[in-house]
């Protein structure tokens, strides 16, 4: 008792009373005073006032040392309660050193699952919860027209509609448009001709956004005006990366296709709009001369005025449309279900990411919880070691709450000392997330571990440390103080309750497991699907990439067509190339466009009628292809034939429709020799159609998504609609990437001021078409296979628990004539057994919550057989495996010795 | 004799007390009145003065408490020293001594400066 300080007796006697104790001291020393002064003569009333005299002002003196009595005492109880913390983390840290293999385990597993938790955090956060960067983006709305009854459910607008929105919508404050966004040929920087990204926006659009230049200005509202001077913003990263963040570069002219520009202005990166571009430049509408109303090209954003809902803009939104479909019937058909409404910025960002990355939160948490079982086991099984050690604690005098609060605080250090690693495995997965460039998911890259990953994981740490020490910790104070328990021995087997708990956390983690297994192999049978689907054109062998031709330089018929015809020559000779072909928008990329198709005769009368010429029309994707492109794609002519060199300009127009075209316009019938028109004779009135003819069918092709079938399609030869932006494939017998050197050769001797870019495989589009659900098929297939390791090393944790604390058990068994395989089959019934049921039990949870990933799966059912099968056997075969290895160890047990030691 | 300032009582209070409590453990009462006899009563302090005092000591560690029962039987608070109070009363013993005998130096100076311009 000697190392006691005094305060702690006092306290203990008296409790925290510091004012009643200032009181006492006070008042007994007034009263020895008054007897002093009683002893030497006077009168009882006279020496009371006089002690109160002498002691001066009481009042003044009690507050004084009250009020230092009551700091004092708090801070002793803060140091009180701090010494007991720390004690408790001393003694876990002397409970881990006594067996640091154990300890390292749980925290190398709470690692794993709070690691997972954390990173799939770090990406969720990046997409989805961190705020857009503009100003007030919740207020920031998209502005689309619709054409349903065309299957056009989300089109751009057009330069008369954005003035119609301009002029009357109310509830909107603010508009802006972006025009798709292009490549240019950039000379003027650096020796080389370079191929850049373009946005073409309205001055409008960064006020709007409340975007603020790091260098120079905006477009200001004169600039953006058709026929004034040119002028370009650039891009941060292009600043710094090809100008060497030049910070003398305002006033400087660059070359965009030949045309110059004078630079305003740098945007910093944080502000994307669709994308990343190199260069903004104005989009430079004309209020007296706008493009015609059908042209619809522009991406159109807009800001809600204060108090405005979504709901109320669509409401009067709709109502423009109404009036708008009346007076342009010729634009806006009655039966083309045309339409206008908005969808709010973020919705439009991470709509469809949203739902992806909360599953693979949900995912990772149920690694964590897992995780979390294997530890409650684990520290189960030290529970029936420290009973002992506990019983003699609370022998002692440890209240239950203290003994609580030590294992709590123990399981709270694993979490933290976990969480600690697993901050680790978060930065290095959020490094790997910066490099995927996973388009689908907008600001992935933007991942990492910031304030809010490390209050997530800090907290998760926490949570994940206190519940599971939880169960533990309740049982070992739980537990009755009997005197046999605390002197009895070591080596009995496990009481039936731990048992019975241990039993029901290796069931949950099996079922767990099983779930995870089953959603990945959804997802990867998802992209297996997908990528083995027939597009409609073979990939393998076919290397393309782009070719922009500059207005400039290109701006007649010859010129265009000359290009053309001269680059096919020289890759349709040069040596390995098999064949070659361009196309106006390639598969599975951006490209690609759709408009109307006016029919000449058709027994289908269900399509909609264009009222101006009266004729049956349907949207179709439209593209146009030179001769040798469905050679070069293996594409499946059905009937006819596919273009030649018959196919110029001035020869007859022909065209080529796709089989789902054929069979929704002439179901039955032989849609060679019909006609088809895609626009009209300029300039006359009333409209003369500029009829093509069909001469030949092809199979249907993927153009947009290889989970979507898409809509039915045109291809036009080139020549005889011509095309300034055009991709080129090229096949070839042997390796496409080997081509590179010989293609940009190639273009380069036709013209060495245009780029070949974007080159790639044809392969590597398709895989890119896919990249984000391969994504979610890989961070998947990884949260399943740690949920795989982390079950089996429970079961496997479990199960030789039990053959350890067995031992003699099984010794006396053996010495009493018990065969090797019946011990064997003693110990395997349990493990086989909690697995039958944890798989069945996970089978139940699997079929429920797969339903949740309809949408993300594609071309096979969440209820899939063979994936339930798979996950079953597999993760059967790894129980299995984990429960024979110390069913076999028990077998060895020598009885003698297992009956010596005990 | 005129009585001396507050002021230089304050301080010197702390030394009185850790001086009083180095004859063994003491309520604030005997404190008060061996300070008072040992004078004369030449310092006449308020007595409340004391109290903060004590507790202050308390607080820096110098003094330790415990309640206990007087010889007539009445709970009072018992003030000791700790280790640190003792060392602190034996190098405030020191300062004092010296302080002391740099004062006495001073008044009993017998040699005049040769810069005092004589009057």
């Amino acid at each position: 008792m000697t190392n006691t300080p005094m305060w702690r007796r006092y306290l203990r006697l008296f409790g925290p009373n510091v004012a009643a104790d200032v009181d006492t001291e006070v008042a007994f020393h007034l009263d020895m005073r008054t007897q002093e002064l009683i002893d030497k003569g006077w009168s009882p009333a006279d020496a009371r006032a006089e002690a109160v005299r002498c002691f001066g002002n009481r009042a003044a003196v009690t507050a004084e040392c009250r009020g230092a009595g009551e700091r004092r005492a708090k801070r002793q109880r803060t140091t009180q309660y701090l010494g007991e913390v720390r004690q408790d983390v001393s003694f876990a840290f002397r409970l881990f050193a006594r067996s640091p293999a154990a300890a390292a385990l749980i925290v190398l597993t709470l690692a794993l699952g709070i690691g997972a938790n954390a990173a799939v955090f770090s990406a969720a956060q990046a997409v989805l919860m961190r705020p857009l960067p503009y100003d007030r983006p919740e207020h920031l709305v998209m502005v689309w027209g619709k054409f349903d009854r065309l299957g056009l459910p989300q089109n751009f607008l057009s330069e008369p509609e954005y003035w119609d929105l301009s002029d009357s919508a109310r509830t909107l404050d603010g508009l802006a448009a972006v025009g798709g966004g292009s490549g240019s040929n950039l000379t003027g920087v650096g020796a080389e001709p370079q191929r850049v990204t373009t946005l073409a926006a309205t001055a409008s659009l960064l006020p709007l956004l409340g975007v603020q230049p790091i260098l120079g200005r905006t477009f200001s509202a004169s600039e953006d005006r058709s026929g004034s001077a040119r002028v370009v913003m650039l891009s941060e990263g292009f600043w710094r990366g090809r100008m060497a963040a030049d910070a003398h570069v305002l006033g400087k002219t660059i070359q965009i296709d030949s045309v110059p520009y004078v630079v305003i202005g740098v945007v910093p990166d944080a502000f994307r709009f669709f994308g990343r571009y190199d260069l903004y430049v104005p989009l430079g509408f004309d209020r007296l001369y706008p493009a015609p109303r059908e042209e619809h090209g522009l991406a159109v954003v807009g800001r809600l005025k204060a108090g405005a809902t979504i709901a109320q803009a669509n409401a009067e939104l709709g109502s423009l449309a109404a009036r708008l479909g009346k007076q342009y019937p010729q634009s806006y058909g009655p039966d083309s279900g045309w339409g206008l409404y908005t969808v709010s910025l973020y919705e439009q960002l991470v709509g469809d990411s949203r739902r992806a990355l909360l599953f693979m939160l949900g995912a990772a948490g149920l690694v964590l919880l897992i995780a979390s079982a294997n530890v409650t086991n684990l520290l189960l099984a030290r529970a029936s070691v420290r009973e002992r050690e506990l019983a003699i604690r609370r022998a002692l005098g440890a209240g239950r709450a203290r003994l609580l609060r030590q294992t709590l605080t123990e399981g709270m250090l694993l979490g933290t000392l976990g969480g600690a690693l697993g901050l680790l495995i978060a930065w290095w997965a959020a490094s790997v997330f910066r490099g995927l460039e996973v388009s689908g998911l907008s600001r992935l890259d933007e991942a990492r571990v910031d304030g809010t990953v490390l209050a997530f994981t800090a907290v998760v740490s926490l949570a994940t440390g206190v519940i599971s020490s939880l169960l533990p910790s309740l049982r070992l104070i739980g537990g009755r103080l009997s005197p046999r328990f605390a002197l009895g021995g070591y080596g009995r087997s496990e009481g039936a309750a731990n048992s019975r708990m241990r039993s029901i956390l290796v069931v949950a983690e099996i079922a767990l497991a099983l779930v995870l297994l089953v959603g990945s192999s959804l997802m990867m049978r998802t992209v297996w699907h997908l990528t083995s689907i027939d597009a409609g054109f073979d990939a393998h062998g076919v290397l393309t990439f782009q070719v922009g031709l500059p207005q400039r330089l290109y701006g007649d018929r010859p010129s265009i067509v000359g290009f053309y015809q001269r680059a096919l020559d020289r890759l349709r000779n040069a040596p390995g190339v098999q064949s070659v072909g361009t196309v106006s928008g390639l598969p599975l990329s951006a490209g690609g466009s759709s408009g109307t198709v006016f029919i000449e005769d058709t027994p289908v009368t269900n399509l909609p009628r264009a009222q101006a010429v009266s004729l049956p029309m349907l949207e179709a994707d439209q593209r146009a292809v030179s001769p040798g492109y469905m050679e070069a794609m293996r594409m499946r002519v059905v009937r006819g034939r596919v273009f030649d060199e018959r196919d110029q300009g001035g020869a007859p127009f022909v065209a080529i429709v796709d089989s789902s075209l054929a069979a929704r316009v002439w179901p039955g019938l032989d849609p060679i020799g019909r006609r088809i028109a895609v626009d009209g004779v300029r300039n006359s009135n009333p409209p003369v159609m500029r009829w093509r003819t069909i001469v030949g069918v092809v199979e249907h092709v993927r153009q947009g998504s290889l989970d979507i079938v898409g809509r039915e399609q045109l291809y036009m030869p080139i020549y005889q609609r011509l095309a300034i932006a055009s991709a080129f494939v090229v096949r070839t017998a042997g390796d496409p990437a080997s081509l590179v050197p010989l293609i940009r050769r190639e273009i380069a001797a036709v013209d060495k001021g245009l780029p070949a870019y974007d080159v790639k495989t044809m392969e590597e589009v398709v895989g890119e078409s896919v990249q984000t659900r391969r994504m979610m098929a890989g961070l998947l297939a990884t949260l399943a296979i740690l949920a795989l390791l982390l079950a089996v090393a429970g079961t496997y944790g479990v199960m030789a628990y039990a053959v350890d604390r067995r031992v003699h058990e099984i010794g006396v068994r053996m010495a009493l004539g018990a065969q090797r395989a019946e011990v064997l089959h003693l110990i395997l019934r349990r493990g086989v057994i909690l697995t039958a049921v944890g798989e069945a039990v996970g089978v139940i949870l699997a079929l429920g919550v797969t339903h949740a990933m309809t949408g993300m799966i594609v071309g096979v059912s969440a209820i899939d057989p063979a994936s339930l099968c798979g996950a079953v056997v597999v993760l059967g075969t790894a129980a299995c495996l984990a429960i024979y290895v110390p069913a076999r160890r028990a077998t060895r047990i020598d009885p003698l010795a297992a009956l010596r030691e005990s | 004799m005129p009585e001396p300032t507050l002021e230089v009582l304050k301080g010197t209070l702390d030394v009185l007390v850790l001086k009083a409590l180095s004859w063994g453990a003491m309520h604030g009462y005997a404190v008060s009145r061996w300070i008072r006899e040992v004078t004369d009563e030449a310092l006449t302090i308020e007595e409340g003065a004391l109290y903060p005092t004590l507790h202050r000591l308390e607080r820096r560690g110098l003094l330790e408490a415990e309640w206990d029962l007087t010889d007539n039987n009445r709970q009072a608070k018992f003030y000791r020293l700790t280790a640190a109070g003792r060392r602190a009363l034996r190098a405030e013993t020191i300062t004092w001594g010296r302080f002391a005998e740099a004062v006495r130096h001073v008044l009993t100076a017998k040699q005049r400066p040769v810069w005092a311009r004589s009057s």
